[in-house]
C-alpha cells in the first residue's frame, strides 16, 4: 500500500501529471482521425521517449493508449467517421442520435461508458492478472477458430433489415479479406499480378472508405435540399437517472466482455465492441431502436473497447507477449527506452509497475473530464455549413488512409471502398457486415490453418472441449436467434403490406 | 442544382482530384544527378518497405535519432509495408539515385526475389552498408522433453514431419532459416507459420507447438520469466547478453545462420554520395550514444561495408535461390 502511494505522489508531481495529460489529449486527437490509431500515436512519441526518465515514458505511453481507444468514438459519433476499428460499432447508434440533435447526449453516454469500461478492466489487470495470463494461454488454434466463427455470426446483428443483405455483404468482405498474400505458402491470391494488391486489402482504408467516404457521398445527394443535421441541444447532454440505471445494466457486463477478450491474445477491440453490441441488442426489450440512436447501443461498444485496453496488458505485463499491434507497438517503445515488459518488471522494478498502475487509473479520469467538457463544445463542429464541413472530413480521411504506410495506395483503397460503401448503403447492405468479414476472415483462415497443420488434417480437434464448444454453442444460439429476428422482420413487413393492401 | 450544391460537389471532386494527382507525383520528377559539393543539402529519404514498429524499422528509428550529426543533415523513414516487400522496392524503381533516396536492404529483399516474380531485380539496388546481423534461436516451452538442440533433431528424424516447429510467417526469415536448419541437420520438421514473432511466442508460451524458430528481442521476457528455453542460437559464438545460450556448432551441428538488416542505393547513385552515406552509418555504429540505444532495443549491430557487402549479398541471393528452389517453395521455381 505505501509503495502505491509512492506511486501516486509520483504521478500527480505536476511534471508527470502534465506528461500523462499530454499522452491522453493526444491520444484523443490522434484516435478521433480517421486512420490514425494507437499505434500510431505511440510510434508518434518515440522521438520524445528518448529525451525523458523510463517512467515517464510509460506514463506518456500508458495515457496515449487509453486516450486513442476513446478518441475513436468522437469522429464515429459526430461525422460518422469510425477513427479506429474499435470504434466501426459505435457509429452504428450514435450517428444517428447525432443526426437527431444530440450529438452531445451520445458523446455523453460514449464517455461514460468509456470510464467506466477503462476502470473496470483495470481494476482486472490490478487484481487478477496473473490468473486471467494463464487462463488466456489455453486458446491454441482450434480455440481462436471457434472465436471467430461465433464472431462471424455477429454479422447477423447488425444486419438490421435484412439478413440475406447483411450474409451477402459479409461474405464480400470474406472474399475482400482474402486478397493478397495467403498466410499458409506465402502465394499470392487474386493479385491479378500488380504487385500492389499483394499488399492486399488493408483494413483501416477499407474502413475509412466504406463507412466515412460513403457517407459523405450519401450526404452529398441531400445537400441543399435540406438542413443536414438538426440543430444540436446542447442542455441536458448527461443521461437522465433512469437513463444511468439501464446504461450501468449493459456497460458492467460488456466492460467484463471487453476485459476478457482483451486478454486473449490477438482479438481486440473491433471483435469486443461488435460483440458486445450484438449483445446489448439481443437483450434489449426494444431490439428494433438499434440503429436508430439506442443510447444503450453506444454505451456497450465503448465500455467493451475501453475493457480491452487493461485486459490487453494483462498478457503484455505478466508474460511480456502483445496481444495486438498497439501493444505489439508499445512493447517496442518500451524496450528503446530500456523497459522489458514481462513477469520480471513486478519483480525487479515495482515501483515501475505501480506507476503504470495509477497512471492508468487516472487516465481514465482524464478521459471522463476531456469527454465532459467535449460534450457541449464538440457538437457545435455540426454547424459547420456542410461545403467547409465535408471536403475537410474528406481531405481527414486521405490523410488517414495515407498516413498510415504514408502509401498513395491506400488512399486509392479508401477512395473505391467509399464508392463500394456508398452502393451498399444505398441498397440496405450493412457496411458493418463486409468489415467484420474483412477483419475476422484472415484470423479465422490462420487459425484454421494452424489448426490443421498442428494436428496433421485431423480436423475434429476443431472440437475438442472445453473451450470451443462454448463458442459453437453461443454459435448455434446466436444463429437461432438472427433466424427468429429474420421471421420477426418479415412478418411486420407482412402486416404493414397487409394494411397498406387492404 | 442549386449554385451552392454545385460549390459542395466541385470541392468534393477537387479535393479528390488533388488526392489522385499528388499520388501520381509520387512517381514523377526524374533528373540527371548531379554531384552537389555541399551534398547533403537536405533530409535524406529511407524506404523502408515493412511496418513502422517492425524489427528492421526500429533499427533505422534508432539510427535516426543520432546520425544528423555524423551524416549533416536528417533521415526520414518512409514506411511501404505490405505484399511481401515487393510494393515498396516497386516503388523504389521509380526513384532516381540522386543521393537523397536509399532503402533498406535485407535478407527478405533477396529471398522474395526467388519466391515470386518481382518487378525489381537484385541489380537495381547497389548495397551500401550492414547494420545488423540478428541471430535466430530456437525456443522451447520451459517444461519441454527437449533439452539440448541434438534431444529435438533426435525427436524429429524419430518422428519425421511430426514435431512442430513454429515460425514468424510463411516464407519469411525465420521459417527459412527453419527450413534451411532442417536441410542441415537431415530431418524434418511440420513448419507452423503465425502471424508475427509474438504470436509465434504465444503458441510456444501457451505449448500449442514444440518449439519456435524467432529471434532476438522475440522470446526474451519469457526466459527471463521462465515460460521458455532457448535450446540454441544459430550464430557463430554465443551472444554477450545471452551468455547461457549455446550455439548450434558448440552442439555438434555445424550451422550458422542469421538475417542481416542494412542499406542499398539505387543503382546509379555517385560513389561520393554512397560513401558519405556509409561513412556516417559507420561512425554512428561507433557512436557511444547509439551504441546505448542499440543496446536497450536488443539490437546487434554488425558492420559490413562496401565491397566486402556486396559480396555477401551476393553470395547469400545464391544461397536463398538454391534452398528455395530445391524445397518447391514459392511460386517462381
Amino acid at each position: 500500500m505505501a509503495a502505491f502511494l509512492q506511486a501516486l505522489v509520483f504521478v500527480v508531481t505536476p511534471y508527470n501529471f502534465l506528461l500523462l495529460f499530454i499522452g491522453v489529449a493526444g491520444g484523443v486527437l490522434v484516435g478521433s482521425l480517421p486512420g490514425l490509431t494507437g499505434s500510431v500515436g505511440v510510434i508518434l512519441l518515440l522521438p520524445f521517449l528518448f529525451y525523458v526518465e523510463q517512467a515517464n515514458a510509460l506514463i506518456m505511453v500508458s495515457g496515449m493508449f487509453c486516450g486513442a481507444i476513446y478518441g475513436g468514438a468522437i469522429s464515429a459519433i459526430l461525422v460518422a467517421t469510425p477513427g479506429t476499428p474499435s470504434a466501426a460499432a459505435t457509429m452504428l447508434d450514435g450517428y444517428p442520435l447525432a443526426q437527431k440533435g444530440e450529438a452531445g447526449k451520445a458523446l455523453g453516454v460514449a464517455t461514460i461508458a468509456s470510464t467506466c469500461g477503462g476502470i473496470i478492466s483495470v481494476s482486472a489487470l490490478i487484481l487478477v492478472a496473473p490468473q486471467l495470463a494463464r487462463f488466456a494461454l489455453r486458446f491454441g488454434p482450434p480455440e481462436y477458430f471457434a472465436l471467430m466463427v461465433f464472431a462471424l455470426t455477429i454479422i447477423a446483428s447488425v444486419s438490421a433489415a435484412s439478413l440475406v443483405k447483411g450474409l451477402l455483404a459479409g461474405f464480400f468482405g470474406l472474399l475482400v479479406g482474402t486478397v493478397g498474400l495467403d498466410p499458409l505458402m506465402g502465394y499470392s491470391r487474386f493479385t491479378f499480378g500488380i504487385p500492389r494488391l499483394l499488399t492486399g486489402f488493408p483494413m483501416l482504408p477499407v474502413l475509412i472508405g466504406v463507412f466515412a467516404i460513403s457517407q459523405l457521398l450519401v450526404q452529398l445527394e441531400k445537400v441543399g435540399s435540406k438542413a443536414i443535421v438538426p440543430p444540436q441541444k446542447l442542455t441536458n447532454v448527461l443521461p437522465s437517472r433512469s437513463e444511468l440505471k439501464s446504461l450501468i445494466r449493459v456497460i458492467v457486463p460488456t466492460s467484463v466482455l471487453g476485459t476478457m477478450l482483451g486478454i486473449i491474445p490477438g482479438t481486440g477491440g473491433a471483435i469486443a465492441s461488435f460483440w458486445a453490441y450484438s449483445e446489448a441488442k439481443r437483450f434489449s426489450k426494444e431490439p428494433e431502436t438499434f440503429g436508430t440512436g439506442n443510447i444503450l447501443g453506444i454505451a456497450a461498444p465503448e465500455a467493451a473497447n475501453n475493457g480491452t485496453t487493461g485486459g490487453a496488458l494483462v498478457p503484455l505485463l505478466t508474460l511480456g507477449i502483445p496481444g495486438d499491434v498497439v501493444t505489439a507497438v508499445i512493447l517496442g517503445a518500451l524496450m528503446v527506452v530500456g523497459i522489458r515488459p514481462g513477469p520480471m518488471l513486478f519483480r525487479d522494478q515495482p515501483e515501475m509497475i505501480n506507476a503504470l498502475f495509477v497512471s492508468l487509473i487516472f487516465a481514465q479520469f482524464l478521459i471522463l473530464a476531456i469527454g465532459l467538457l467535449s460534450v457541449r463544445v464538440l457538437p457545435k463542429v455540426l454547424k459547420t455549413p456542410p461545403y467547409i464541413l465535408f471536403p475537410i472530413i474528406l481531405a481527414l480521411c486521405f490523410i488517414g488512409a495515407f498516413s498510415l504506410n504514408n502509401s498513395p495506395y491506400d488512399m486509392l483503397i479508401a477512395l473505391v471502398f467509399g464508392v463500394i460503401g456508398y452502393f451498399l448503403n444505398k441498397h440496405g447492405f450493412p457496411p458493418a457486415a463486409l468489415i467484420l468479414g474483412v477483419i475476422l476472415g484472415p484470423l479465422a483462415e490462420g487459425h484454421l490453418n494452424r489448426t490443421l497443420i498442428t494436428t496433421h488434417g485431423d480436423w475434429t480437434v476443431l472440437f475438442r472441449p472445453p473451450i470451443t464448444t462454448v463458442f459453437y454453442i453461443l454459435a448455434a444460439l446466436s444463429i437461432i436467434y438472427a433466424l427468429k429476428g429474420a421471421a420477426a422482420v418479415k412478418k411486420r413487413a407482412g402486416l404493414v403490406n397487409n394494411n397498406s393492401g387492404g | 442544382m442549386s449554385r451552392f450544391q454545385k460549390g459542395l460537389t466541385g470541392c468534393l471532386i477537387g479535393a479528390a482530384l488533388a488526392v489522385l494527382l499528388s499520388a501520381g507525383a509520387f512517381a514523377g520528377g526524374e533528373a540527371e544527378p548531379e554531384i552537389e559539393p555541399d551534398y547533403p543539402t537536405r533530409s535524406i529519404e529511407i524506404m523502408v518497405p515493412w511496418g513502422a514498429g517492425g524489427a528492421t524499422d526500429i533499427v533505422f528509428r534508432t539510427f535516426a535519432s543520432v546520425i544528423p550529426e555524423y551524416l549533416g543533415t536528417s533521415i526520414l523513414i518512409d514506411n511501404q509495408p505490405g505484399g511481401a516487400a515487393v510494393p515498396g522496392y516497386t516503388e523504389a524503381l521509380g526513384r532516381e539515385g540522386d543521393g537523397y533516396y536509399f532503402v533498406a536492404w535485407a535478407t527478405p529483399s533477396l529471398t522474395v526475389q526467388h519466391m515470386r516474380e518481382t518487378p525489381f531485380s537484385v541489380d537495381d539496388f547497389v548495397p551500401v552498408i550492414n547494420l545488423q546481423t540478428a541471430p535466430i534461436w530456437i525456443l522451447v516451452p520451459a517444461d519441454s522433453p527437449y533439452e539440448t538442440l541434438v534431444d529435438l533433431v533426435e525427436a524429429a528424424e524419430a518422428d519425421p514431419g511430426r514435431i512442430d516447429l513454429g515460425n514468424a510467417g510463411a516464407g519469411g526469415g525465420t521459417h527459412l532459416i527453419a527450413l534451411a536448419f532442417e536441410e542441415e541437420a537431415g530431418v524434418e520438421f511440420n513448419h507452423v507459420p503465425h502471424d508475427g514473432g509474438g504470436p509465434a511466442v504465444i503458441a510456444a508460451v501457451g505449448e500449442h507447438v514444440d518449439a519456435i524458430s524467432v529471434g532476438p528481442p522475440e522470446g526474451v521476457a519469457q526466459m527471463e520469466g521462465d515460460e521458455l528455453r532457448a535450446l540454441a542460437v544459430f550464430a557463430e559464438e554465443r551472444i554477450d547478453d545471452f551468455p547461457d545460450i549455446p550455439t548450434a556448432v558448440e552442439q555438434g551441428i555445424d550451422f550458422t545462420l542469421g538475417q542481416w538488416r542494412g542499406i542499398a542505393a539505387p543503382a546509379g547513385t555517385p560513389q561520393e554520395y554512397i560513401d558519405h552515406v556509409h561513412d556516417a552509418f559507420k561512425a554512428t555504429m561507433e557512436d557511444e550514444t547509439f551504441q546505448t540505444l542499440a543496446d536497450n532495443a536488443g539490437i546487434i549491430t554488425d558492420y559490413i561495408g562496401g565491397e566486402e557487402f556486396i559480396e555477401h549479398v551476393e553470395a547469400d541471393y545464391e544461397f536463398w535461390g538454391n534452398l528455395i528452389r530445391e524445397r518447391g517453395l514459392g511460386e517462381r521455381y
